[in-house]
């Protein structure tokens, strides 16, 4: 095994290295540098903030922008220098691998004690829905959605993800419903009668995006996904509840349970002004 | 003598596809003749004449097309099956029964 001697982050190093062993498990692995990533082997733009005898350019990041050390005023994107880069190496792509896993307790798993998640995301949502009284469908008009997702990695992508989480709720919350007969055969096996919104059902969707970055998770960010889903049935149904003064208590909410609950309600109403 | 018509079917909501189409002759607001027919509530499409007789020869005010509304209702005998209970398709024909009448006379306006 030959002992190799380097400068890593300005400081001299002197190791001993396995023969087959490359400089990027050695920086992750010996060196314990663990935010180096498999890109391109280099390590030469920075970007992995491991500076290999002193070069490249003693550079910084914050605020998702690039600074030069010695000058805290002069800073770039992470577009241009990204631009800068490869216009610099004829084209060359900058690519990176990386991943993110919490390193929580096993416990949750085995014992199903602990935290599940190093983070935990919050989202509420607002539905404005018309009831027909006399065939009992409803027609949401409008929701509202807000998350809080830490840092949204991706803006689009959240929205994205909000918009189908809304899909799914609606669908829950009025649509699907497995029939059984009693002897366990499903009576609804097809998309004739097992229904599901489609693209003509969505209501006017505004999302807003709150929040916090995260301390935990990878660059602040938390989750935007099947979390998201969770207030969209109540609150479509507490919008029904809103516009007849009904209380449903199992979904889905189908167009016969609300006109019989309509039907009931009112021959309730009838019977006790008939007593009084 | 305006000829007007109009169909209403509610398959976005409920998978319980009920079409009832209306055909209505006026002179002025005085129906001379009228068809009303139901799709999926038996197993051929039906007319309701019993219904049609209430309205011809009549002035068409509200009341009377909820009338005619009951009476298709009550001469309609729809099953009930995985998609809806016989009792909501017959409040159902009674309601689609009435509201393409009434389009049928907006759109004879426009």
């Amino acid at each position: 095994m030959p002992i190799i001697h380097m400068k890593l982050n300005d400081e001299p190093v002197e190791a001993l290295v396995q023969d087959n062993r490359t400089m990027l498990d050695f920086l992750r692995n010996n060196m314990g540098l663990t935010g180096a990533k498999k890109g391109c082997e280099e390590g030469e733009c920075g970007a992995c903030t491991i500076l290999l005898n002193g070069k490249p350019e003693d550079i910084t990041m914050k605020d998702h922008r690039v600074f030069i050390k010695s000058n805290s005023e002069k800073n770039i994107s992470y577009g241009e220098a990204i631009w800068m880069y490869e216009e610099k190496h004829f084209g060359k792509a900058v690519i990176g691998v990386g991943s993110f896993a919490h390193d929580g307790d096993k416990d949750i798993y085995v014992k199903n004690e602990g935290n599940y998640a190093p983070a935990y995301s919050f989202s509420t949502g607002a539905a404005r829905v018309e009831v027909d009284d006399e065939t009992g469908c409803i027609d949401i008009s409008d929701f509202i959605f807000a998350h809080d997702c830490g840092r949204p990695l991706n803006l689009r992508a959240v929205e994205g993800q909000i918009e189908g989480s809304v899909l799914l709720g609606l669908g829950f919350a009025v649509y699907e419903e497995c029939l059984f007969d009693e002897k366990g055969k499903m009576l609804n096996p097809s998309f004739r009668d097992y229904r599901f919104p489609t693209a003509l059902d969505m209501p006017q969707i505004q999302t807003i995006i709150c929040g916090e970055p995260d301390e935990e998770g990878p660059f602040g960010a938390k989750e935007a996904g099947e979390g998201s889903t969770a207030p969209v049935g109540p609150a479509i149904v507490n919008a029904i509840n809103r516009a007849t003064g009904l209380k449903f208590h199992d979904l889905p909410v189908t167009p016969e349970k609300v006109w019989r609950a309509i039907k009931e309600k009112k021959a309730a109403e009838a019977a006790e002004a008939a007593n009084q | 003598m305006p000829l007007t018509s109009s169909t209403q079917s509610e398959r976005r909501w409920t998978s319980l596809s009920i079409g009832v189409a209306a055909w209505l002759k006026m002179d002025g607001s005085k129906c001379v003749d009228c068809r009303i027919a139901l799709g999926g509530v038996a197993t051929t499409p039906i007319r309701v004449l019993k219904a049609e007789q209430l309205l011809i020869g009549q002035v068409l005010t509200d009341e009377l097309i909820a009338k005619a509304g009951v009476a298709a209702s009550e001469n309609s005998s729809p099953i009930s099956d995985v998609r809806a209970s016989a009792e909501y398709r017959k409040d159902m024909i009674r309601v689609f029964s009435k509201r393409p009448i009434k389009k049928a006379l907006e759109t004879n306006k426009a």
